[in-house]
């Protein structure tokens, strides 16, 4: 698949399934892991950089998993490239930024992927939609058995697998629930939620993860601790407090519209008028309205709508797929103008369809 | 934004304490919030009239508890003997150079890692023996839901090349198990 091919791909992440009515996105587990005898990413030089590509590349060549996955190298691609491919979810903004010998390698739907060269020589990602997590760590686990049968992991008994930064080491997960929480941000209990799972060493990120911002009510939901928890505790861990969460934004959501009827359909039926009217939409306002519509889907307002049609176009309308889409660089205004376009004929097509069903 | 502990990773979250039935807000990245919930704790259950009176004293004391770390000469020109890291230059990058770093600098990260994560031993997985021929029994189930999902897309060609992939697998197993 080459890039022109993947801004296009269908990401089985963004599918919808398991969604609990719009609130969850999607949820992501990831592994650090490095090369025994190597040293590490940040120190290492562009020969052994170059070295744990080519091991990573045959160690995937030799399993199931990932022997049909495309590769890219980070030098090969443009500046826009390879912020496409963090707008995709699939690489960190680190690595897409960072210099030296960098790789990644991605399956044909994209929930199984392996950024090479990051902090750590490996970083094994599964995604999936919804509120999977138990599937997620299955599939991510199932990829590191497959790398782990053909090269050596950096390990101690002690201290379990050796990563770059200390915040890593342990069992090397990361897991993060991607969750659209815009009652608990209405409500301004959203700092209450926030300050509850930092008092348990959980954490809640931007919508590109770590050091970045929440944008369009989306926030990430993780683990903080890596060390010490067994991998299952994790993730029934991490589900049942997604699941306090949930049910937490699902009674803001009842409690809004008892108290507020009239203004939630009101601000959810403009935000859709909006979206397939305007001319001119910036990204953060095209986030801000897609989040009330998310709300009027997830309040049974909006039945026309699902958690796909959303999810696709809040991948697809940001600067980098619209500049790849257009075939070049093009300026912010005139990207606020092609994305205004897009979301319109993307609520067209929506509503064309509609029309054939009824 | 620049996390006001650590000044080096962008700010996440805007951290608020009730000090005094003063309310204070401070912006801080992820790794820094446990260190200061650590040393609110501490500070909750003062030994001494030491306790700090304001975040913003908690935090000073915490960054220079942090920097202090077992501070001697000694300790902070510890070199790693497999890659030549010294513990000070791991203090000011944060990321360690090579798997022989966890040994070289041993007592100090097990007080570190104490700190970030609560606890100093690893409880979990193991790597799989390298050589060890992988079960076809996961590839084929994630091969499986992505079949599921392509001919759910209605992606046919795709979910054909699926399909293909999923008898090669089944035969290789096959061949496998019969020789």
């Amino acid at each position: 698949m080459n890039i022109i091919e993947l801004a296009a791909n269908h990401a089985q992440w963004l599918n919808g399934a398991e969604d609990y009515h719009g609130v969850v996105v999607s949820c992501r587990a990831r592994l650090a892991r490095n090369l025994s005898a190597m040293t590490f990413a940040p120190k290492a030089t562009v020969d052994d950089q170059e070295r744990v590509i080519e091991q990573v590349l045959n160690a995937a060549q030799r399993g199931h998993l990932m022997n049909s996955a495309s590769f890219f190298r980070m030098d090969a691609l443009r500046d826009n490239e390879r912020r496409l491919l963090v707008e995709r979810h699939l690489v960190s903004p680190a690595l897409a930024e960072s210099s030296g010998q960098r790789g990644l390698l991605f399956g044909r739907d994209e929930s199984l992927s392996i950024m090479i060269n990051e902090e750590d020589h490996l970083r094994l990602q599964a995604i999936l939609p919804g509120l999977q997590a138990e599937d997620a760590w299955a599939a991510v686990n199932a990829l590191d058995d497959e790398l782990g049968a053909s090269v050596a992991y950096a390990y101690s008994d002690r201290w379990g697998f050796l990563t770059a930064c200390p915040t890593n080491v342990g069992t090397g997960l990361r897991l993060s629930i991607l969750i659209h929480l815009p009652a608990l941000v209405l409500t301004e209990d959203i700092e209450r939620v926030t300050r509850g799972l930092t008092e348990i060493a959980f954490t809640v990120r931007g919508f590109y993860g770590e050091g970045t911002h929440p944008v369009g009510n989306l926030f990430q939901v993780s683990n903080q601790s890596t060390l010490g928890f067994e991998e299952n505790k994790i993730v029934e861990k991490l589900t049942a407090i997604t699941q306090q969460i949930i049910a937490c934004e699902k009674d803001a959501q009842d409690a809004l519209l008892k108290e507020a009827r009239a203004q939630v359909e009101d601000k959810v039926w403009r935000a859709y008028g909006l979206l397939s009217n305007a001319r001119v939409l910036s990204s953060q306002e095209f986030m801000n309205l897609l989040s009330a519509v998310r709300l009027g889907y997830s309040l049974g307002l909006l039945k026309q709508i699902n958690s796909a049609f959303m999810n696709r176009l809040m991948i697809v309308t940001q600067p980098s797929h619209l500049q790849m889409e257009n075939g070049g660089e093009i300026a912010s205004e005139e990207r606020d103008v092609c994305r205004a376009e897009r979301v319109r004929s993307h609520f067209e097509t929506l509503a064309s369809e509609e029309g054939k069903q009824s | 934004m620049k996390c006001e502990i650590c000044h080096k990773n962008d700010a996440t979250t805007a951290y608020t304490h009730i000090v005094d039935d003063t309310k204070k807000t401070l912006l801080l990245c992820g790794n820094c919030i446990p260190q200061s919930e650590e040393k609110k704790k501490d500070a909750s259950q003062p030994k001494d009239d030491q306790s700090p009176k304001s975040v913003p004293q908690l935090i000073k004391k915490v960054k220079v508890e942090f920097n202090n770390a077992g501070s001697s000469e000694a300790i902070e020109n510890t070199v790693c003997r497999e890659c030549g890291m010294t513990y000070k230059q791991f203090k000011k990058v944060g990321r360690l150079g090579c798997h022989q770093c966890y040994t070289s600098f041993a007592p100090q990260l097990e007080r570190l890692l104490k700190r970030i994560h609560g606890a100093d031993a690893h409880c979990g997985k193991a790597p799989i023996e390298v050589g060890t021929v992988p079960s076809p029994h996961k590839a084929l189930e994630q091969l499986r839901n992505e079949l599921k999902d392509a001919v759910s897309c209605e992606q046919f060609e795709r979910a054909a090349k699926i399909r293909d992939q999923i008898r090669e697998i089944e035969a290789d197993a096959e061949g496998r198990s019969s020789s």
